[in-house]
C-alpha cells in the first residue's frame, strides 16, 4: 500500500492501514510531519488571541502577587512583567511541543509494547513505534485542523481542551490545580479515534488478538493520562498543604 | 458498510469537536474574590505638592565690626537689646583720627592758597626780583668775560715772552737798586764815622741795616732781569692755560644763568600757564581727598547698626582693642523670615515665584505658617550625583516667636485643580505599557489603561480613561492566590 492510501485508510480501513504501516515502519515520518505542520499551523493562526490570553492571565498573577507585597516592591515586579510574543509562542508550541509530542510517541510505543509482549504478544520495536507510537496520532492532525478552522472562523482561541469546559470555574489559576479539568482536558472525540487507531496498531503489530489489544490500547492511554495529572496533582497538593 | 460506519464516525468525531468549541463562546467569569477594596472614582479638589525641608532664617544676619583699629572707650548696648538703623553701639578712641584730620584739612587749605595764588600770576615784587636777577647773571657773566680776557691776555704774554719795556724796567730797577744801595752806603758811612767821635751805636746799626737791605734790593732786581730775560717757565704757562679754562668755565656758567635768568623773568611777565594752574588744581583735589580719608577714618570709629534688628550676640568691652573685619556681634533683623529649600532637578520646573507654601515648624507642630515662593536660584548644586536647586520662601506673619534655624517642612502647592477625577494612589498600577487600574465591570476585573495628571499624598488626577462612579481596585486579598481545592474551587 502506498503512503497515501495508508493514509486515507486510516479514516475507513484502519485494520489494514495499520498492517501497511506494521510492514512499512519507516513510514512513520508521514503523520510525523504532518503532525508538526498542523501544530506549527494552528499556532500561528491562534497566536494573537493566546498571546493576549495569556498577557491577561500574566497581569493577572502579578497583581495576586503584589497584593502581599509592598507599593515599591509592587511597582518593581509589574515593571518586570514582559508580554508574551509571536517568536517565544511559536518556539514553545512548534519546539518544545514537538519535543514533548515525539517523546510521547515514544513513551506510547514503549507501553503498548511492552504491555503486548507482557500479554503474549510477539512485536517488533520498530513497526510497533510506527504503527503504535506514531500512525495513532493522525486524529491530532484532524483536530489541529479543525481548531486552526474554528480560530479563523470565530476570530478566538479555544480557551478549554476537550471537555473540560464542563467543569471550568472561570478562574483559570484555580482550574490549573483541577485534577478533573485536566483529566477532561485530555478526552474529546478525537480519543475514540485515537483509541481504534491504537487498537489496531497494537494488533497489527503485536499479532494479538482484538480485545488484549483494546485492553492493551487502554492501559497506554490512561497510563498517559496519568502522567499528564501528576504535575497538577502536585500542584493542587502544594496549595492544599499551604492553604 | 463498516468503511461506511467509519467514516461517518470521523464526521461525526469532527461535528462534535466543533460543537463542543462552540460551548466556550461565552467564557464562564470568575465571581470577584473576596476581600477585594475598591474605591469610588470620585470628583474632587486636588494639589499637587512638593515637599521638602529647611530651617527658618532671619531677612538679614550681619556681622559687626569696626573699619579701623583702635581701643574702645565707649560701648552703648548689650546682647539681646533691639537697636534701629544709624544708632550708635559702640565708639574708638578718635585723637590720633582728629589730628589727622585737622592736618588734612590744613594742607587742603595751602593747596588752596596755591591755587588761588597761580590765578593771580606774579605781582610786581616777583617781576622786579626777576629782572635783578637777570641783572646779576649779566654782571656776572661781564666779569667772568673780563677774568677770560685777563687770563687770556696772561697766555698770550707767556707765550710771547718779555718785551723791550718789560726788560728796560728790569734794568731801570737794578739801577734804582743800586742808586739806593750807595745811598744808603753814603749814609751808613756818615753815621758810622761820627761813632768814633762819640755818635750814637744804634744808628750806626741801622743804617748798616739800610745798607744790607738796599743790596738785597739790588740783588733781587738783577734776579728779575734775568727771568725777564729767560721768559715765562712752563709751569707758569701751565697754570696760566689752566687759569683761562677755569676763567671760560665760569663764563659759561654765567651765561647759562644769564639766560636762566632771561627766562624766568619771560615767563613771570606771561604768567601762569594753564598746564600749572591744573597741576595746582589737582593738588588741591588731593588735599581734598586726603581731608574725606581722614573724615572717613574719623566716622570709622563709630561703629553703627547699618539696619534695625536685633543684637544676637555681643562681645565688646570698653578698653578693648578693636581691629578691622574682627566680628564684634551679630545683628539679626528680625522683622522678616524666610526658609530656604533644595528642590530636586525634576520637579524644580514645577516651581513658580508666588506659589503658596505650607510650613509645619517642628517648634509649633500644632500651628501652621504659610509663605510663598520668593525666588528661585538659577544655579544648582551637585551632591554626589543628584542636582538641586534652592528655593526662597518668604514667610508670613503669623505671631509664631520664630528663631533663625527652626526647621520646617515645606509643602510647595505647585498645582492645584477643582472638581478633578481622581482616585486613590493605591489603586494605580504601573507596568511597561504604562500606568493602568483595574475597574469592577460585571463582576470582573478589567484592566482600563490611564492617562494622570496632578497627584498628592493620598490622589492622583486621572486625564483619560475613567469617568466618575468607576469603580477601581485599591488592594486585593493575599489569601486569593493560594485558594482552591484539590478538584476545583466552589
Amino acid at each position: 500500500m502506498k503512503l497515501g492510501q495508508m493514509l486515507l485508510a486510516m479514516f475507513d480501513r484502519p485494520g489494514q492501514a495499520m498492517e501497511a504501516a506494521v510492514a512499512r515502519p519507516r513510514s512513520w515520518w508521514l503523520p510525523a510531519l504532518l503532525l508538526l505542520a498542523t501544530l506549527a499551523a494552528l499556532a500561528y493562526i491562534s497566536a494573537p488571541y493566546v498571546i493576549e490570553l495569556t498577557n491577561t492571565r500574566q497581569v493577572e498573577m502579578v497583581e495576586q502577587l503584589a497584593a502581599s507585597m509592598a507599593p515599591e516592591q509592587a511597582d518593581i515586579v509589574r515593571a518586570q512583567v514582559r508580554d508574551m510574543t509571536l517568536g517565544s509562542l511559536m518556539l514553545n508550541s512548534v519546539l518544545f511541543g514537538g519535543i514533548l509530542m515525539a517523546l510521547g510517541w515514544l513513551a506510547r510505543a514503549a507501553i503498548a509494547h511492552l504491555s503486548a509482549l507482557a500479554a503474549g504478544g510477539k512485536g517488533v520495536w520498530a513497526s510497533t513505534f510506527a504503527a503504535a507510537g506514531v500512525w495513532s496520532m493522525l486524529p491530532d492532525v484532524l483536530r489541529n485542523l479543525v481548531q486552526l478552522a474554528y480560530t479563523v472562523v470565530n476570530q478566538r482561541s479555544i480557551e478549554h481542551s476537550g471537555l473540560s469546559f464542563l467543569v471550568a470555574s472561570g478562574d483559570w489559576l484555580a482550574d490549573s490545580r483541577n485534577l478533573v479539568y485536566a483529566l477532561l482536558s485530555s478526552i474529546d472525540p478525537f480519543t475514540l479515534w485515537h483509541l481504534i487507531l491504537l487498537t489496531s496498531a497494537v494488533a497489527a503489530a503485536t499479532k494479538l488478538n482484538k480485545t488484549k489489544a483494546l485492553m492493551i490500547a487502554l492501559l497506554t492511554w490512561a497510563v498517559l493520562a496519568g502522567l499528564r495529572l501528576i504535575p497538577v496533582a502536585i500542584s493542587s497538593a502544594l496549595t492544599v498543604s499551604l492553604g | 458498510m463498516k468503511r461506511l460506519f467509519l467514516i461517518a464516525l470521523v464526521v461525526v468525531i469532527i461535528a462534535a469537536s466543533w460543537l463542543i468549541y462552540s460551548q466556550q463562546r461565552e467564557p464562564k467569569v470568575a465571581a470577584l474574590p473576596e476581600g477585594i477594596v475598591t474605591a469610588a472614582v470620585e470628583r474632587a479638589s486636588i494639589e499637587s505638592l512638593i515637599s521638602a525641608t529647611g530651617s527658618v532664617a532671619a531677612e538679614h544676619e550681619q556681622q559687626l565690626s569696626f573699619a579701623t583699629s583702635g581701643q574702645v572707650n565707649q560701648v552703648l548696648v548689650k546682647q539681646g537689646d533691639h537697636v534701629e538703623a544709624g544708632q550708635v553701639l559702640a565708639t574708638l578712641d578718635d585723637r590720633d583720627l582728629r589730628l589727622n584730620l585737622m592736618q588734612a584739612e590744613a594742607s587742603m587749605a595751602i593747596s588752596e592758597a596755591q591755587l588761588a595764588q597761580a590765578r593771580l600770576g606774579p605781582t610786581d615784587e616777583e617781576i622786579t626780583r626777576y629782572e635783578a636777577a637777570v641783572s646779576i647773571a649779566q654782571a656776572s657773566g661781564e666779569s667772568a668775560r673780563a677774568s677770560v680776557d685777563s687770563a687770556q691776555a696772561n697766555v698770550s704774554r707767556l707765550l710771547a715772552g718779555a718785551s723791550d719795556e718789560e726788560i728796560a724796567i728790569a734794568e731801570r730797577r737794578i739801577e734804582e737798586a743800586k742808586n739806593r744801595l750807595w745811598g744808603a752806603q753814603s749814609q751808613r758811612d756818615a753815621i758810622c764815622g761820627r761813632v768814633k767821635y762819640g755818635g750814637g751805636q744804634a744808628e750806626c746799626d741801622n743804617a748798616e741795616a739800610s745798607v744790607n737791605q738796599a743790596e738785597e734790593s739790588v740783588l733781587i732786581a738783577e734776579l728779575q732781569l734775568q727771568t725777564t730775560l729767560k721768559g715765562a717757565r712752563v709751569e707758569d704757562l701751565t697754570t696760566a692755560r689752566a687759569q683761562l679754562d677755569q676763567a671760560k668755565a665760569q663764563l659759561a656758567q654765567a651765561q647759562a644763568q644769564l639766560v636762566q635768568a632771561e627766562a624766568d623773568l619771560a615767563r613771570a611777565r606771561r604768567g601762569p600757564s594753564d598746564e600749572q594752574i591744573a597741576v595746582v588744581e589737582a593738588q588741591v583735589v588731593q588735599a581734598r581727598v586726603g581731608v574725606e580719608i581722614a573724615q572717613a577714618r574719623l566716622e570709622d570709629a563709630v561703629l553703627k547698626a547699618p539696619t534695625a534688628g536685633t543684637l544676637a550676640r555681643w562681645s565688646l568691652y570698653v578698653g578693648d582693642r578693636a581691629s578691622p573685619g574682627t566680628p564684634v556681634g551679630v545683628l539679626v533683623d528680625d522683622a522678616r523670615y524666610h526658609l530656604t529649600v533644595a528642590i530636586d532637578e525634576t520637579d524644580i520646573r514645577q516651581i513658580q515665584p508666588g506659589q503658596l507654601a505650607r510650613l509645619q515648624l517642628d517648634a509649633y507642630p500644632a500651628e501652621k505658617q504659610l509663605g510663598q515662593v520668593a525666588e528661585i536660584e538659577l544655579l544648582g548644586a551637585n551632591t554626589q550625583g543628584i542636582v538641586t536647586y534652592n528655593v526662597r520662601i518668604d514667610l508670613e506673619p503669623s505671631g509664631l516667636e520664630l528663631r533663625p534655624l527652626m526647621t520646617a517642612t515645606v509643602d510647595i502647592v505647585a498645582e492645584e485643580k477643582t472638581d478633578a477625577v481622581r482616585v486613590p494612589n493605591r489603586a494605580i498600577r504601573r507596568d511597561a505599557k504604562g500606568r493602568y487600574v483595574q475597574i469592577v465591570q460585571n463582576n470582573q476585573l478589567v484592566r482600563a489603561d490611564i492617562r494622570v495628571g496632578v497627584s498628592d499624598a493620598e490622589y492622583t488626577e486621572v486625564l483619560e480613561g475613567l469617568q466618575e462612579g468607576d469603580l477601581v481596585v485599591v488592594s486585593m486579598p493575599r489569601d486569593d492566590l493560594l485558594g482552591g481545592s484539590f478538584f476545583g474551587t466552589n
